[in-house]
Order: structure tokens, then C-alpha cells, then sequence
């Protein structure tokens, strides 16, 4: 669907049209020459003194514009490269990592699993593989001989709940409870693949399962204990399962240890690296890797000092960026000079004052967004806005689904509608300007030959679906067809699987004498978190079954609500950290006990279609990053409602 | 002829010997310009269609990308969030969020589009004749003859007709991404899906010109909405030809039409869900 409205990205009548600069607290125009001489001047001037005092920031979790970046920021000497991935696959990458030795989001193989069991993920809506499991759930329902079952379990009636053949509904955080007890079951039974018995951490396993009877996880998670029982046996029937947890799943403070057990799960019902169905260890298109740079005397020095954000320390042991520790750290240590990718913290962030408080403490902001979010509107100080996605060149690198590698090109659609520039010419240029090392770390005349030296690899590989004799016939089919991939899905690897022994209730900020509601904050249909608010198609979607278009409203049960309200009647939301008024959606299907708010309202800025619509839900949440993975956590906090009188 | 004389005459509602004269050269001469090789060919009776969909609720996962696809296809404006247009917004494919009968029943999602109805009772109550049926089934809308009346929005028992409250409000960057084989609407006229009727006659004049039939492959995913859905769950073509993948599917035993009892023969079939 972001897609599909694509077009109003391009054409947003609110876009950046071409480079600005903050002038008397005013964005004025400002030419591209100029803007990247004052670039230049300030990166060398930061270099010389202290070049960790450079920060650079995504708001993405891969792609090559992104290694760029962070190839740049290397070179420079900074430790302080923050990428995207807490918010979106730190969690899952590093579950496993500690499960199967493969820091990497899974992929599944579904051509023979006999059902989709979903662990509160969000299947058709906020994942960014929606539409890969809109699919396959079509398929393995109408194609096969053998129909295949979906299992849901969740707080909430969203798409994933309307599509299940069976949906459990279960307090919020507790699905790892649910996988847990259906662990139990199948122990109990002597019902499990055998080689699980051999895995490291087996006894540490049953010594956990023990605990999670099939009452004990009826009273931790709401559902009814003989479901429990009932499930596993079936999952045991149907089996291969594909056991799925995503980033909607792993929003609380548990999301590590959920995750965990639901790769145990999988092992037990011999769904890892099965190839009949599965989670499969996803694999990687041969594209070549870059030469390492060359580090000069002052970026080997300069790379020692700690990162500003804590990742790769405790308590962030396995993180490799951490977002919601930045502000603080921000404040008591301002860096330089701030380079911002495609990042909006100043909304898209938990208590995104703080981030604003913050980043106006950085003399130089610099923002590549091409459009006028919040992070530009309040804080950025100059602006080199990138092409949207028909217009740029670049790689369309995809989070795989099944294990068949892929490789993507991104091409302009249409000649640049405004004055913008690739954010992966911009760095390039920025790195020959600034002379040695960076130059030569950057041997490219244009990102454009960057990109093909890498894709050159998939010609050297001599396989897949685009085979050729010389490199320039490879890359003539590969533009022409826009994607290379595998033509066979991966043979099974042999995963050597460490089990957990450990799985712990979601803690939840607030007391809850006085904020009773546990707050579930989703990324509605359409929009995620925020990034789509600027398209009016993506507006019109219902961000809910049941709710009508361009609706902006919390989903309550009836019996949580105060008395007098009534659906459409205004509340007022209150956490430790704010308040904030919405409508309200009665709806009898969520689970008693949470209210459910989408993410994506609320924007000050960003164009006429996002402005003012709705509330930022981010202005209630805690922002205690997530233990070990520093992910940042969007299911945490507890609330209060109160009627609008 | 006088200048005068041979331009009233052109103007004329029946025309006139000259008239016709003209315009047999006029068409005889563009063609000959245009299309060589059909100007001497003789002209070839096309096959009569009855364009139809099938809609398989059982794939449907209510994702909304037919219903984003549509709007990009179709030009269909953006009223915003103004509450005065809650419930009035043009939409041609849209989602429909059906409550159950029973308490412990789930509710249900349908996609909505104009159901091309063989009897449609909206084509009946037009004053001006600007819903007409179409020979090959299609029920469509002459947009610049519609008056505003809304009798057809009244007569249609699925609530598929949108009436244009506003002018759109394109802004000069918006005019760049609207579709040009698709008019854009006025205020003050009604709307309607129309099984994008562009694309199924772009496919014919192409198919024409090779000297042949469009096939079935080519129509299932011919409509926009079809082309969009990644859960292949909307199916297009020619219910008359019984080879015809609609055709087949229409005569599922999970078929049904909606208000069947109204006697509108729609021909959008639904599959319905086999799930629990």
C-alpha cells in the first residue's frame, strides 16, 4: 500500500522543494553549492578537535545509502552512528543471535506448514512483510490440498484476530506465557522433535516449562486452560508450524525472552531449517562487500571514546544502537554536528519533547528529509533534502520472508520533481571534499558506481535468475528487471539451537492503583508510524476493522470505560509522563484491562494532510529502552481514562 | 455551400448529406492516417462480453490495497478529515464492516465495489440518461450529462454511488500524479466504480489491432483493484464464457451475490469464508 500511494509522495504539495538553512529562526533557501560548502566546513572543523562530536542518525535499518553513511561516520572517527534497527529488528536479530548463532531476522518456508501460529504479531498491519504474509495465508488457505490453519493470539481485534481461523485473546505481553504452556504440553506428552532433546539449555527448558502448567498460563494470559492443551495438540498435528513473532509481539519489556520462546517452540515442533515449513536462518544474495576503509591516525583514536547512546555496554549488551538513551546523553554531552537519515525523533519517538529539547542543544542539525517533519520544522538547521523512492536510484533492499536470497534496484520513475539530491551522492561528495581519508575510502565518482560494485558480486556468482557473460549484459538484464534473486529457496542449514531458561511477565511503568489500563500503542493499516501520514490514500484506510475512515480513536472495552462514555465520546488518556484527548471506540473484543491507541496522529508539522489529525500517542510513553537490545519499546506504560467533561 | 451554411449544417442534429459526407471522409481519412492497415480491412464484429468479478472472501485478508489502488486509478478525490464529509467521501472500492446477527459470531469485512448489476435500479431512476447500461455489462455514468439529482444514489440498495460535494481541490503538483485515461469529476455530479472500463477497452482496441480476442489470463487481473490485491483474492472476465476463470469460480458452491432477492443480478460474485 505505501506503494500504491507512492504518487503522493512525490507530488506532496508539502515538500521540501530544495535545500534550506535556518536564518532568524526562519528555514530560508539556501544553494545546493552552498549548503555543502557549509557541510564541509563544519565536518572538517569538527574533525580537527574532536571528530566523535559527529552524530549520525537513521530512522532506516538497512540498505546501502544507510552502509554509506555509516561508512562515512567511520572514517570520520565517530562511534556514534545510531541506526534504525531498535525501533523495528533489534529484538528479533538478537533473539537470534542467542537461539541460533544468526544475528538476523527470520524467514519461513510455509509450502508444507500446516498452520501460522502468530504470538500478538501483527501479521497484516504494521509488519513490514505484510503483504508477503497476506499471501501466504491466502495460498496455504485456498491452494493446497491440505488447508492450512491460522492461529492468532492477541489483546486486540485487529486484521491479524479478524483473519484467524482461531484467535486466542490474551492479555498484553503475555503470548510468551502462551508459548510457554503449549511448550509444557508438548514436554508433557512426549510430543517434540527429538533432536530439541539434544539442544543446549534442554533441561534448563523443562525446568522452565514446569512452571507453565496449562492453569498457570489460563491465569497469565486470559485464555482458557483446555485451549491450551487443545493448541498444542493441534500445532503437534499440523506440524511444521510457523511460529511468528514481530515487532508488535516484542514491544514489551519481555520482547527478548518472547522471542526466544517462540524460536523453542519452533524447535520443538521441528520447524527450524525444515524444509517443508518453518523459521529458516534468511539467506544472503552474493553481492560483493566494499574494500574496508582505510582508518587514518585520528579516527582510530577517536573510535575508542564510548558511544554517546551506551550500545555494546551494559545493561545494552547486545544492542548496536539504542535511541531513547540519546536525549539524556545528548543534553549532557551536546555533539557538533547531527546528520539525520530519513529520522524524525522530535515525533516519532517516546516524550518527543525531550528529543527536541535536545537536538536544539546541537549547533549544527542537519536533516535529509524530503519532507517538513517536526524534526526539520523545530530543530533541523540545514536541510539537503533526498529524492522519494520514484525518483531516486538506489538499492531496494528487502527484510527477506523466504529463504530465497534477494537483491533489489530502486530507479527513477520520473525525472526529480524539486531540487533534491541523493543522500548517497550528497555523502559521497561530502567525502571527497573533505579530502584524505575520506576520499579514498569513497573511490566512487557517483553512488550509482558504488551500488554496481557491489551488485557485481551477483554476476560473479553466476547463478540465479539473471545469468550473463559480461558484467555490463548483467547489469543491462538486472535494471530491466529490477531484481536478482535465487532461483531455488536455500537448502536447510545445520543450526546448532541454544534454548532458553528464562521468561518473565512485561513490566509496565505506572502504578497501577492509579493508572489501571495497560496502553498498547499499534501501527494502524496504512501509515505505521507515522511515515505515511502525509498521504491522504493512506489516511482514508480504516486503522481498525470497524472504525470508519479518517478516524482517529482508542479502542476500549466496555467494561473499562468510565461511566457516560460511549463510542465517539471524548476521554482523556493520563500516563506518568502526559495526557492526551481522544475519541473513543468501544469495542467488546479487546482484552479488559488495556486500551489500544494507533501510533501516527498528532503531527504538527509534515504537510497539511498529517497536521493536526489526531494525538501523538508517543507523548504518554515510557522510554526505558529494552534490556540488552536497546530496542525502543512502544507497549510499556500504563494509563488512566478519564471522561471529557 | 456558403462557409456559413456548411458549418450549421455540420452543427445540425441530423446530419445532413453534406454532413455525413464529411464526417464518412473525416473517419476514412483519420483511420487511413492512424491505422493503415485497419482502413481497408473490413470491420470486424467484436464478441459481446459480460464482464464480471468474483471476490474470494476466504483469501481477502482486508488490507485496503484494492481500495488505494482504486483511488489512484480513478482520480478520486481527497475530501480530508472534515467531519461534514464523514460518511459522504467519494469511494468506489471500498471496505464494508459487517457486525454479526449472533453475539459470539465475528463480524465480517467485504469489498465493496459497484456490483455492475444486469437490472441495475440506478440506470432506471436517471432523468437524464446518464447511467446507462452497457452491452458488454458494464453499468457506467456519462459524467458531464449527470444533473446532481442523487435518484441513483437512492436507487442503489448497495450504497455505491458517491455524490462530488466539493470541486476537487487538485493542488498544480497533485494535477501531475492524476491518471489521463481516467476524467476527473465536478462538483455536483454523482460517481461511480466502473470496473475500470478504460483498461478492459485498452486491452480490446490492443487485442483489435493483433487481430484477436483478449484472453482470459489477460482480464483476471485487469481492474485495478484485482491487479493490487497480493492475495490474488479478486478475479475478473467474462462470466459468458463458460473456460472463463470467473465464470468457474462463480459457479462455486461458496458463490453468493449480495440482496440476490432484489432481483438486481449483480455480477460481482463473493466466495465466502470457509474459516474456524
Amino acid at each position: 500500500m505505501r506503494g500504491l500511494s507512492g504518487l503522493q509522495t512525490l507530488y506532496d504539495p508539502d515538500r521540501i522543494t530544495q535545500p534550506l538553512q535556518r536564518v532568524g529562526g526562519r528555514l530560508v533557501p539556501i544553494a545546493w553549492r552552498d549548503a555543502i560548502d557549509m557541510l564541509v566546513r563544519a565536518l572538517a572543523d569538527v574533525r580537527k578537535r574532536a571528530p566523535e562530536q559527529l552524530l549520525v542518525m537513521s530512522g532506516r535499518d538497512r540498505g546501502f545509502t544507510l552502509e554509506l553513511l555509516a561508512r562515512l561516520c567511520r572514517v570520520f572517527g565517530s562511534p556514534n552512528f545510531v541506526d534504525g534497527t531498535p525501533a523495528h529488528t533489534a529484538t528479533l536479530a538478537r533473539a537470534m543471535e542467542l537461539s541460533l548463532g544468526v544475528r538476523d531476522v527470520p524467514a519461513y518456508t510455509w509450502d508444507g506448514a500446516g498452520a501460522i501460529l502468530s504470538l500478538e504479531a501483527g501479521l497484516f498491519e504494521d509488519a513490514c512483510r505484510s503483504i508477503y504474509f497476506a499471501r501466504i495465508a491466502a495460498a496455504m488457505r485456498r491452494d493446497r490440498a491440505r488447508g492450512a490453519r491460522l492461529i492468532h493470539a492477541g489483546p486486540t481485534f485487529d486484521l491479524a484476530a479478524y483473519n484467524a481461523d482461531r484467535w486466542l485473546r490474551v492479555q498484553p505481553g503475555t503470548a510468551g506465557a502462551l508459548a510457554l504452556g503449549l511448550a509444557h504440553v508438548l514436554v508433557r506428552d512426549n510430543k517434540y522433535a527429538e533432536e530439541v532433546a539434544r539442544a543446549e539449555g534442554f533441561a534448563e527448558l523443562k525446568a522452565l516449562i514446569a512452571d507453565y502448567s496449562p492453569a498457570r498460563v489460563a491465569a497469565i494470559t486470559g485464555c482458557e486452560a483446555g485451549a491450551v492443551d487443545e493448541l498444542a495438540h493441534e500445532l503437534w498435528q499440523r506440524r511444521p508450524v510457523l511460529v511468528v513473532v514481530d515487532e508488535r509481539s516484542l514491544a514489551y519489556t519481555n520482547g527478548l525472552a518472547t522471542a526466544r520462546v517462540a524460536i523453542a517452540l519452533s524447535a520443538l515442533l521441528g520447524s527450524i531449517e525444515n524444509p517443508n515449513g518453518g523459521l529458516r536462518v534468511p539467506p544472503r544474495a552474493p553481492t560483493f562487500a566494499w574494500p574496508e576503509a582505510e582508518l587514518d591516525a585520528i579516527a582510530e583514536r577517536a573510535l575508542q571514546t564510548p558511544r554517546l547512546d551506551g550500545a555494546g555496554r551494559a545493561p545494552f549488551v547486545g544492542a548496536t544502537s539504542v535511541l531513547d538513551t540519546l536525549p539524556d546523553a545528548i543534553r549532557a554531552t551536546p555533539p557538533d554536528v547531527a546528520l539525520l537519515y530519513h529520522a524524525n525523533p522530535v515525533y516519532a519517538r517516546a516524550q518527543p519533547e525531550r528529543w527536541r529539547d535536545a537536538l536544539a542543544a546541537i549547533p549544527l542539525v542537519v536533516s535529509f528529509s524530503p519532507f517538513l517533519d517536526e524534526t526539520v520544522a523545530d530543530v533541523a538547521d540545514l536541510v539537503l533534502p533526498d529524492h522519494t523512492f520514484l525518483e531516486n536510484f538506489e538499492d531496494a533492499t528487502p527484510l527477506l520472508a523466504s529463504p530465497r536470497a534477494v537483491a533489489g534496484v530502486r530507479q527513477p520513475v520520473v525525472t526529480r520533481v524539486h531540487d533534491t539530491r541523493s543522500t548517497a551522492d550528497v555523502v559521497i561528495e561530502l567525502a571527497h571534499r573533505l579530502g584524505e581519508p575520506f576520499a579514498r575510502a569513497f573511490p566512487w565518482r557517483t553512488s550509482r558506481d558504488a551500488f554496481e560494485e557491489r551488485w557485481l558480486g551477483l554476476h560473479a556468482a553466476a547463478r540465479g535468475t539473471i545469468v550473463e557473460p559480461t558484467a555490463k549484459q548483467f547489469l543491462e538484464r538486472f535494471y530491466h528487471h529490477g531484481f536478482w534473486a535465487e532461483r531455488d529457496d536455500a537448502l536447510p542449514a545445520h543450526v546448532t539451537i541454544k534454548l532458553p531458561s528464562a521468561w518473565k511477565e512485561p513490566v509496565w511503568d505506572g502504578d497501577p492503583a492509579q493508572y489501571p489500563l495497560a496502553l498498547v500503542a499499534y501501527h494502524p493499516l496504512g501509515h505505521a508510524s507515522g511515515g505515511g501520514a502525509n498521504q491522504p490514500w493512506l489516511r482514508t484506510l480504516q486503522p481498525r476493522p470497524g472504525l470508519g475512515s479518517w478516524t482517529f480513536a482508542a479502542s476500549l472495552s466496555p467494561l473499562d470505560a468510565p461511566a457516560g462514555v460511549h463510542t465517539g465520546t471524548r476521554i482523556r488518556v493520563v500516563s506518568p509522563h502526559g495526557a492526551i484527548e481522544l475519541a473513543v471506540h468501544l469495542d467488546p473484543r479487546i482484552a479488559r484491562g488495556c486500551i489500544a491507541i494507533p501510533t501516527g496522529g498528532g503531527h504538527h508539522a509534515f504537510g497539511r494532510w498529517a497536521r493536526g489529525f489526531g494525538v501523538n500517542v508517543m507523548t504518554l510513553l515510557a522510554r526505558e529502552p529494552g534490556a540488552d537490545t536497546g530496542a525502543a519499546l512502544t507497549c510499556t506504560t500504563r494509563v488512566r481514562v478519564e471522561a471529557v467533561t | 455551400m456558403s462557409l456559413r451554411r456548411w458549418f450549421t449544417q455540420l452543427l445540425a442534429p441530423e446530419p445532413s448529406p453534406a454532413r455525413r459526407d464529411f464526417l464518412r471522409n473525416a473517419a476514412t481519412l483519420s483511420a487511413a492516417v492512424a491505422i493503415p492497415q485497419l482502413a481497408s480491412a473490413a470491420p470486424r464484429a467484436r464478441r459481446r462480453r459480460h464482464w464480471g468479478m468474483v471476490i474470494d472472501l476466504d483469501r481477502c485478508s482486508g488490507c485496503n490495497a484494492c481500495g488505494v489502488a482504486c483511488r489512484q486509478e480513478n482520480n478520486i478525490p481527497t475530501y480530508g478529515p472534515d467531519p461534514t464529509f464523514d460518511g459522504a467521501r467519494p469511494e468506489w472500492m471500498s471496505m464494508l464492516w459487517q457486525e454479526p446477527e449472533r453475539a459470539d459470531a465475528l463480524p465480517s469485512l467485504l469489498p465493496l465495489p459497484c456490483m455492475h448489476c444486469a437490472d441495475p435500479p440506478c440506470v432506471k431512476v436517471c432523468p437524464v440518461g446518464a447511467t446507462y447500461k452497457d452491452p458488454d455489462g458494464f453499468t457506467m455514468q456519462v459524467w458531464d450529462r449527470c444533473i446532481g439529482c442523487r435518484y441513483c444514489m437512492v436507487a442503489c440498495p448497495y450504497s455505491r454511488r458517491s455524490f462530488n460535494w466539493t470541486e476537487p481541490a487538485w493542488t498544480p503538483l497533485e494535477l501531475q500524479m492524476l491518471n489521463p485515461d481516467v476524467a476527473t469529476r465536478p462538483r455536483g455530479v454523482v460517481e461511480k466504480c466502473t470496473f475500470c472500463h478504460h483498461r478492459v477497452r485498452k486491452l480490446q482496441e490492443e487485442a483489435a489491432l493483433a487481430g484477436r480476442e483478449p484472453t482470459d489470463a489477460e482480464c483476471q487481473r485487469l481492474p485495478a483493484c484485482a491487479q493490487a490485491c497480493p492475495a490474488n483474492a479478486i478475479t475478473f472476465g467474462d462470466l459468458d464464457d463458460p473456460d472463463s476463470r470467473v465464470a468457474k469460480l462463480s459457479g462455486s458452491p461458496r458463490a453468493f451475490r449480495l440482496l440476490e432477492h432484489l432481483g438486481t443480478e449483480p455480477s460481482v460474485y463473493y466466495l465466502k469464508k470457509d474459516r474456524g
